[in-house]
């Protein structure tokens, strides 16, 4: 059995990519049918329960899949308490998720495009949290930003959804790319890339150089991916997303997988200074803005983001203080979060399925209407704000005692900054939870809830409150997953039950406060609403600056007029050669004065040509005066004893000057001629140019000059080729090939003709 | 000569012989059928010539030319990326009236240099390879001469390349002047044995670097490439973007690694990887023509190769290798799904065209979708394991700078492919009137399937090329 178990690992994880083919066809169909597909996580939430159980007993296990192992990347699978923990909550919840959403996507054609999207985003997430390979952790953490992407974007017909859902992927996927980077840090600085080995191994990056990056880097993609502040902005317009994806992602699972990998990562990079101290300051910031915010909104949906801001917050502070107790109540808060977090956006969600909005000023009174919704939203209300008997109850007494135990000038700032958190966030409970249904009067729904849809919310906000009276079910769940953060940790021991500690006042003093300001909550959001940041400016701005560089530089360097190409072609290329002049600086020049009268008469040829040719206004005259730079290089050449070049250049210049003329001749005039300042600039470019390129020239002359090949064959002729006219020895002898070449090349050259010929002839009948 | 060389030039033989062959034929019998199907035998023949040719390897031909491993590995990638050129250019020039046959000689002789180039380990080979790959460029990239942006495409690269090459060719007299010698390995040695030396040497590689430089589309040579790109028929864009640069990268790789030693040299190659990173996807962002996006792409992504050369020894030769490949694999297929797409008019080109692709056509936008996320390195693509290769690369070379900007960089390119998926999902919003999109043939779904299938196979299995890799160019 327990092989078994050890074995399925990676079958397990990938299977909701595997099953994709049956799942867009399954999910197509009607309700009834589509609902069978939450088996399969409810399936896998089973199996992770039986492993768990089996980690308990033996320790974390490791099963890997060979994939890419010569490139360090490794499809290995690693389960401890904690990436239990996540799966279990990942596929728990995912199940529901499911059973909901074949209800809510009835009879939609796009039904079975979104259980597969959404299944492939549960595989994804799963891989995230169980993968071994850094770097397959980082490719997994890819693709949950993509899936969410298709997901937040799913009703891409409205701008808005596009836009939030390319803001939280290019937001999350930035994250990402640090993750790869702060992957292949950790890689290289540890030598391993296997979270196992390098978790077994006890291996503590605190003094490697890369140190700080790799800490900074983490933090980044953590912070990212949980909405924390100053990124926290992707979350609330996230909002556009269907709501089964937004009490999915945005509770249970993608906004936690920042949170997993700061515990994650605890061991190797974590307890030090400047990694708890960024963490608790971090968190403890979002927590105090997400919760000042969840109580202005109207929109249910924005409420509920804003609060889960706040609890991200509120979870990262805690793995910031890393006492064992802080982590504990880390865990035991993020399970609770996931259940009433989860069942309090399905809330949201059938209610404007079934009503039609979801503003809170317009719902009231519908605890008639829809009595199981409404004890489904005032269960996970209760959690959420901390009444005793549910989970959250527990969260909230191990924050605080944790945070009374915690040492450091800070500890009663964080715990006062957790009060009033708590407190704001418990109104925002009861105003997502319970207004809608209190009252009296508002909108009436057509027709009653299906089950299919009131189910889930109420499993979800019913489990908080068994959890809450039996913590005894999850102590040792939350024990196996504390020692994955902090090693052999003692068990936990929840309870409901602490005494009269100085806890349980501050708890109450909570829930009195929660009763104030819901009481109050009108008069309360109506002062705080004016009061916002715009932290999204950051991200406007950086988008927008990016696209004015990007349409200066276009501007700047792509006119796509050639002569501005070979203007700059120039400028870089005589930029390199003065570069070499300078750095080698300038030794001195050779003896350039020793020059006979006819040289300098090809050099007069040469430079007098080029000018003209620049100068004149007609396309025959330049191509005339290039004709005679040509003949003055021909004419150099033949100067310096190499007059078989110079007939090939004067022959090539003749036929070229003849060519020109024919194909310019209707073409006389160059048109308008440019202004005097760019000739200027053009003309200094040009000196500049060739005046670098002649000052390398001169050296040349001092350089030895190596051998020749013609004494070689003057020498050899005779006796290797037994042959006295030397040109026929080298044709016909040592470059036989060659001339075997040549003849191959008339012929073909011929037959080109010849078929350019037949097109002639073809054309013309 | 001996029989052993003519057997390693074997591949070299075939692909000229296929294009003497297409020209006689075409002498006597004009048809695009015959003349698609003789250079596609032709490059097949090839393909299968280097086997006989690994038999003898490695030699030296002749002095000018090199055939090992390293060379044929490189040489069957060219090879293989021609063949799919040529399939594309048989479905896009159907579509045209304009005199086709031609247009596969060009192809081979362009084939014929890149070969030369990879192989060459002689100055003179080297510029020879390089010149055999440009000349026909110029009359491919203006191959339909009533498109006046095809013409103006081929007039700036032909000014431009023949610029180019005359530096390289004055670089090479200089090194010649100091040193006596055209032998690239014997310079390659010296160099990195004694420095650069005094003045005519850096002065010769500054302008041999410079002409690699512009046929490598790198910044600050690259100012051509989008032009280029967008006014080239699609399927010689893709030849550019995969043979004509793939062969030059293989080349620097293959010779050229040691003399990074020299510190200015690799101080230049840095500014131009960090310079053709950056601008590349900067420049990308506000592209709505997908194939000016598609050239500023090309320049990012050989700087991303560029830092796989950097970082040096032979975890750097498998990570630009491996990155080659899956490059051309993937430029292939976003070439080839705009190819396939162009109808007698010509080609889809803004973004506008390709909205709602996914619905009108569904496998289609699936490859498209595909090459797009391999172009970003997204995950299960061949484009990831590329990117995280050359990546581990420059890290394990401690090239902080250049893997930190490849890094930043790469976050911003995947900004720009998601605009053109997006536009690939949206739904059509019917105002605009669709461009009429010819249905496509039996090749071009079989090609375009084999490419996608590739690029997911490499990026679940990358051990399948790497395997290949560490035999021969690793």
């Amino acid at each position: 059995m327990r092989i078994a178990l050890n074995a399925m690992l990676p079958l397990i994880v990938l299977s909701p990519f595997f099953l994709l083919p049956l799942v867009v066809r399954l999910g197509k169909q009607r309700a009834q049918w589509a609902a069978l597909l939450a088996l399969w996580p409810a399936v896998l939430a089973v199996y992770f329960g039986a492993l768990m159980r089996q980690v308990g007993q033996a320790g974390p296990v490791q099963a890997s899949l060979g994939w890419a192992a010569s490139l360090g990347l490794e499809l290995s699978f690693y389960a401890d308490g904690l990436s239990l923990l996540f799966a279990l909550l990942i596929s728990g919840v995912g199940s529901l998720i499911v059973l909901f959403s074949s209800r809510y996507f009835d009879q939609d054609p796009r039904a079975g495009r979104f259980q597969a999207i959404l299944f492939a985003f549960m595989g994804s997430m799963l891989g995230l949290v169980l993968a071994d390979n850094l770097l397959a952790l980082v490719a997994f953490w890819e693709l949950t930003g993509f899936t969410s992407y298709l997901l937040i974007g799913f009703e891409h017909e409205r701008a808005e959804a596009r836009s939030a859902a390319l803001q939280a992927l290019i937001v999350t996927g930035a994250g990402g790319m640090a993750l790869l980077a702060a992957g292949v840090l950790i890689g290289q600085a540890a030598g391993s890339f296997n979270l196992s080995a390098l978790l077994a191994r006890g291996v503590r990056l605190e003094d490697a150089a890369s140190y700080p990056f790799v800490a900074v880097l983490v933090l980044l993609a953590a912070f990212t991916k949980s909405a924390q502040t100053p990124f926290h902005f992707w979350l609330p317009n996230a909002m556009t997303a269907p709501t089964p994806v937004s009490a999915y992602l945005h509770s249970a699972t993608m906004v936690k997988a920042g949170l997993y990998l700061v515990a994650r990562m605890t061991p190797l990079v974590g307890e030090t200074p400047l990694w708890n101290g960024l963490v608790t300051a971090v968190g403890a910031i979002t927590m105090a803005i997400g919760a000042w915010r969840s109580v202005a909104e109207t929109d249910l949906k924005r409420v509920l983001a804003y609060s889960t801001v706040s609890a991200l917050g509120l979870i990262m502070m805690l793995l910031g203080v890393g006492t064992e107790a802080a982590v504990a109540g880390a865990l035991v808060y993020l399970s609770a979060h996931a259940g009433y977090k989860g069942g309090l956006f399905l809330v949201a969600g059938t209610l404007e399925h079934e009503v039609g909005t979801r503003n809170v000023t317009e719902l009231s009174g519908l605890r008639r209407s829809m009595p199981v919704l409404a004890v489904a939203g005032l269960l996970a209300a209760c959690s959420m704000a901390g009444i005793p008997l549910f989970l959250g109850f527990t969260g909230k007494e191990l924050l605080y005692d944790s945070l009374l135990g915690a040492g450091g000038g800070w500890g009663p700032l964080l715990l006062l900054a957790a009060v009033g958190a708590s407190a704001l966030m418990g109104a925002a409970a009861f105003i997502a939870g319970w207004s809608p249904f209190a009252g009296s009067g508002g909108p009436a729904p057509e027709h009653k809830v299906p089950a299919a849809l009131a189910a889930p919310p109420l499993i979800m906000a019913a489990a908080g409150l068994a959890a809450g009276i039996w913590p005894g079910a999850i102590d040792g769940v939350i024990g196996l997953a504390v020692s994955g953060v902090l090693g052999d940790a003692p068990p936990v021991r929840l309870s409901l039950w602490h005494g009269l500690t100085p806890v349980l006042g501050l708890s109450l003093l909570t829930l009195a406060l929660v009763a104030v300001l819901f009481r109050w909550r009108i008069g309360v959001r109506r002062r705080i609403e004016p009061l916002r940041m715009d932290f999204e400016r950051g991200y406007t701005l950086a988008l927008r600056g990016l696209d004015a560089l990007s349409a200066w530089s276009l501007r700047a360097l792509q006119g796509g007029s050639l002569r501005a190409y070979v203007l700059v072609l120039i400028m870089i290329v005589g930029g390199l050669v003065l570069t070499v002049l300078i750095s080698q600086g300038l030794p001195g020049f050779p003896d350039v004065m020793d020059v006979q009268p006819q040289e300098a008469a090809a050099a007069l040829l040469i430079v007098g040509g080029a000018i003209s040719a620049a100068r004149s206004k007609s396309i025959i005259t330049a191509v005339l005066s290039l004709g005679l730079t040509g003949y003055g290089v021909g004419l150099t050449f033949l100067l310096f004893g190499a007059p078989d070049l110079a007939m090939t250049q004067f022959s090539v210049e003749t036929l070229t000057a003849v060519i020109f003329v024919l194909v310019f001749y209707h073409h006389r005039s160059v048109g308008p001629m440019s202004t005097w300042p760019i000739r200027l600039r053009d003309s200094l470019m040009a000196v500049l140019f060739g005046g670098s390129i002649a000052a390398v020239l001169l050296f040349v002359g001092a350089a030895d000059t190596p051998l020749r090949l013609s004494g070689y064959f003057a020498e050899n002729a005779l006796p290797l080729a037994h042959g006295r006219n030397i040109v026929n020895v080298i044709l016909v002898d040592f470059r036989a090939l060659d001339t075997m070449g040549e003849i191959t090349v008339l012929s073909t050259a011929a037959l080109g003709v010849f078929a350019v010929l037949r097109l002639g002839r073809d054309m013309k009948s | 000569m001996q029989s052993a060389d003519f057997l390693a030039l074997l591949p070299l033989i075939a692909v000229s012989a296929a294009s003497v062959s297409v020209m006689v034929l075409i002498a006597f019998h004009r048809g695009h059928r015959s003349a698609a199907l003789l250079s596609a035998a032709g490059l097949a023949a090839a393909f299968a010539a280097l086997w006989p040719a690994a038999r003898v390897a490695p030699r030296t031909v002749t002095g000018l030319l090199t055939v090992d491993s390293t060379v044929l590995f490189y040489s069957g990638l060219l090879i293989a990326a021609t063949f799919v050129v040529a399939v594309l250019s048989y479905g896009y020039f159907e579509k045209r009236e304009t005199r086709r046959e031609e247009f596969y000689i060009l192809l081979l002789v362009a084939l014929c240099g890149a070969l030369v180039l990879v192989g060459s380990r002689h100055l003179v080979s080297l510029f020879l390879g390089l010149e055999l790959l440009s000349v026909p460029l110029y009359g491919m990239i203006a191959y339909l001469p009533e498109q006046r942006r095809s013409l103006e495409a081929g007039l700036k690269y032909l000014i431009l390349a023949a610029a180019s090459a005359a530096f390289l060719l004055f670089g090479a007299g200089l090194i010649y002047a100091q040193t006596g010698t055209l032998d690239l390995p014997g310079l390659v040695s010296l160099i990195r044995a004694a420095g650069p030396g005094s003045l005519l040497l850096p002065a010769g590689l500054a302008l041999i670097i410079a002409g690699f430089g512009f046929k490598l589309a790198v910044v600050p040579f690259h100012l051509w490439t989008p032009d280029v790109y967008q006014g080239a028929p699609a399927p010689v864009a893709a030849f550019i973007a995969s043979v004509s640069k793939g062969a030059i990268l293989a080349l620097l790789v293959r010779l050229f690694a040691p003399v990074l030693e020299v510190a200015s040299v690799a101080l230049i190659f840095t500014i131009i990887a960090i310079a053709s990173m950056t601008a590349g996807n900067i420049l990308a962002l506000l592209q709505d023509n997908v194939k000016r996006l598609l050239a500023y792409s090309s320049i990012a992504h050989i700087g991303y190769m560029l830092v796989g050369f950097l970082a040096g020894g032979q975890m750097a030769a498998t990570a630009v290798a491996y990155y080659l490949v899956a490059y051309s694999i993937t430029v292939l297929g976003a070439f080839g799904a705009i190819a396939v797409l162009a109808n007698g008019h010509g080609e889809p080109e803004s973004l506008a065209d390709y909205r709602g692709l996914f619905w009108r056509r569904p496998a289609l936008g699936a490859v498209f979708t595909f090459m797009l996320l391999s172009l970003a390195g997204v995950p299960v693509t061949a484009g990831f394991f590329a990117k995280y290769y050359v990546l581990a690369a420059g890290v394990s070379a401690t090239v902080w700078l250049l893997a930190l900007v490849l890094v930043l960089t790469s976050a911003v390119g995947a900004f720009y492919y998601l605009r053109v998926l997006v536009a690939l999902y949206a739904r059509p919003d019917g105002r605009r009137e669709v461009r009429e999109e010819p249905p496509l043939s039996r090749a071009d779904w079989v090609l375009l399937g084999t490419l996608a299938g590739l690029l997911l196979s490499l990026g679940v299995f990358p051990n399948l090329l790497l395997a290949v890799i560490r035999r021969t160019a690793g």
